[in-house]
């Protein structure tokens, strides 16, 4: 794992599922929106406050950046985002991380001993 | 309405985010609340207002930016007192605390009354029944016990009653009026002065009646029971012209319909009592008793009882 990648880690929630919409394609905000409902079975929501207080801050740090409007987009207010490298990488590094942490949770769960009374 | 209120919360954002955001949030808004419910997009709006303002100062600086070189090729370095809130912060966060506060006294004012009734009729007090200088000091009409009106001042009306004819009379009013108008009564049907009125005094209420008659004409009119109203001092002789209509004593007579007790007594509901009406007052006390138990409670008597019929 890159040393650039594991300051990043380990990301919240909302930042992990912004990350993980725009890995398939570049979305705009209800577009994300909506992926992170479908990803998480409704389970998890993100607002528009949360999503662009996000967005704001990973546009900052790198990790998103602004695309240009598609062509044929109905609403001229849209605007897309584009995972960038830095962004698949944390990204990757992140899924990663939390395969260990299944892995070492799935090993101890087989191992537990019974504690004492 | 909401969508008014959506941009208001948009235009109190740092305005960095506004120029940013604010048109994608409002679009956002314009395909979401049909399914996610305006309110709920109101909510995270505030609680990003609340975000930027408290968490996010600044715009953050772009991953790997190095320093700037001063003038003389070293390195410039950012204190934190770089970082102190701007003038146009603190301003705006003050708006957005006021504005806050008065939502919130919105809400509570409009919307929290039904809860905040019961607190704030428990803090009233009924005054004491304070004996007329007039009056004789063992007229039990105006002893009216302290469980009376204890109990009166939980029981307040929640509208005003519809045949009242004074449109303008508020809650209070309708309080002070069963001040006035029953607890007199009560108090003297009720000897013992416990809170309610046994099957003994219901029995002798047609003499705890005739005490009320200061003037001995054989009816008791509301300016003898009627406390406050200005007439127990004054009484009316027998023979003499009735009261004129603006008198406090007849305006007083409009209340006797309002309560069940008073309904119960003056049958023919004139306004009076009369000597035939006192000899039947046992049996029209005994009308109120709802669950039969041979006495009178507070709930049975009281405007409450009648509000909700």
């Amino acid at each position: 794992m890159k040393d650039d990648f594991r300051g990043f880690l380990p990301l919240s929630p909302a930042t992990l599922h912004i990350l993980l919409a725009l890995a398939g394609e570049d979305m705009h905000g209800y577009g994300i929106m909506q992926e992170v409902s479908r990803q998480s079975d409704g389970h998890y929501k993100l607002g528009p406050g949360t999503l662009y207080d996000n967005l704001q801050r990973l546009t900052g740090q790198g990790m998103v950046q602004d695309v240009e409007r598609r062509a044929g987009d109905d609403d001229p207010r849209r605007r897309y985002y584009r995972l960038t490298p830095l962004g698949r990488g944390v990204l990757m590094a992140e899924v990663t991380r939390l395969e260990g942490v299944i892995r070492d949770a799935r090993l101890r769960a087989q191992t537990a001993k019974p504690r004492r009374a | 309405m909401f969508r008014l209120l959506y941009r208001c919360l948009l235009r109190l954002h740092p305005r960095r985010f506004r120029e940013r955001f604010a048109e994608e949030m409002l679009c956002i808004f314009d395909e979401a609340a049909a399914s996610r419910g305006a309110p709920a997009l109101l909510g995270d709006s505030f609680l990003s207002l609340v975000r930027q303002w408290a968490f996010r100062p600044a715009w953050p600086a772009p991953a790997g930016a190095a320093a700037a070189p001063g003038s003389d090729g070293m390195p410039v370095f950012y204190t934190c007192g770089n970082s102190m809130p701007r003038p146009g912060a603190l301003l705006n966060g003050m708006i957005l605390s006021v504005a806050a506060f008065g939502v919130v006294s919105f809400a509570i004012g409009n919307w929290g009354r039904p809860q905040l009734r019961p607190l704030a009729m428990a803090g009233v007090r009924a005054r004491p029944a304070q004996a007329s200088s007039a009056t004789p000091v063992s007229s039990p009409g105006n002893q009216v016990s302290e469980a009376w009106t204890k109990l009166a001042s939980m029981f307040s009306a929640s509208t005003p009653p519809a045949d009242v004819s004074d449109a303008s009379r508020t809650r209070t009013s309708v309080l002070q009026a069963v001040e006035s108008e029953v607890l007199p009564v009560l108090g003297a049907l009720d000897a013992d002065h416990d809170g309610s009125i046994s099957a003994v005094e219901i029995a002798r209420a047609a003499s705890a009646l005739e005490a009320l008659d200061k003037n001995h004409d054989g009816k008791v009119t509301p300016g003898e029971w009627s406390k406050g109203a200005g007439s127990v001092s004054r009484s009316v002789a027998p023979g003499t012209e009735p009261l004129p209509a603006s008198h406090p004593a007849n305006r007083s007579a409009a209340c006797v319909h309002l309560f069940a007790v008073l309904i119960a007594l003056d049958a023919d509901l004139d306004g009076r009592i009369s000597a035939e009406e006192m000899r039947n007052a046992p049996a029209a006390l005994n009308t109120l008793d709802r669950n039969k138990d041979g006495m009178l409670s507070a709930a049975e008597v009281l405007p409450d009882a009648v509000c909700g019929q």
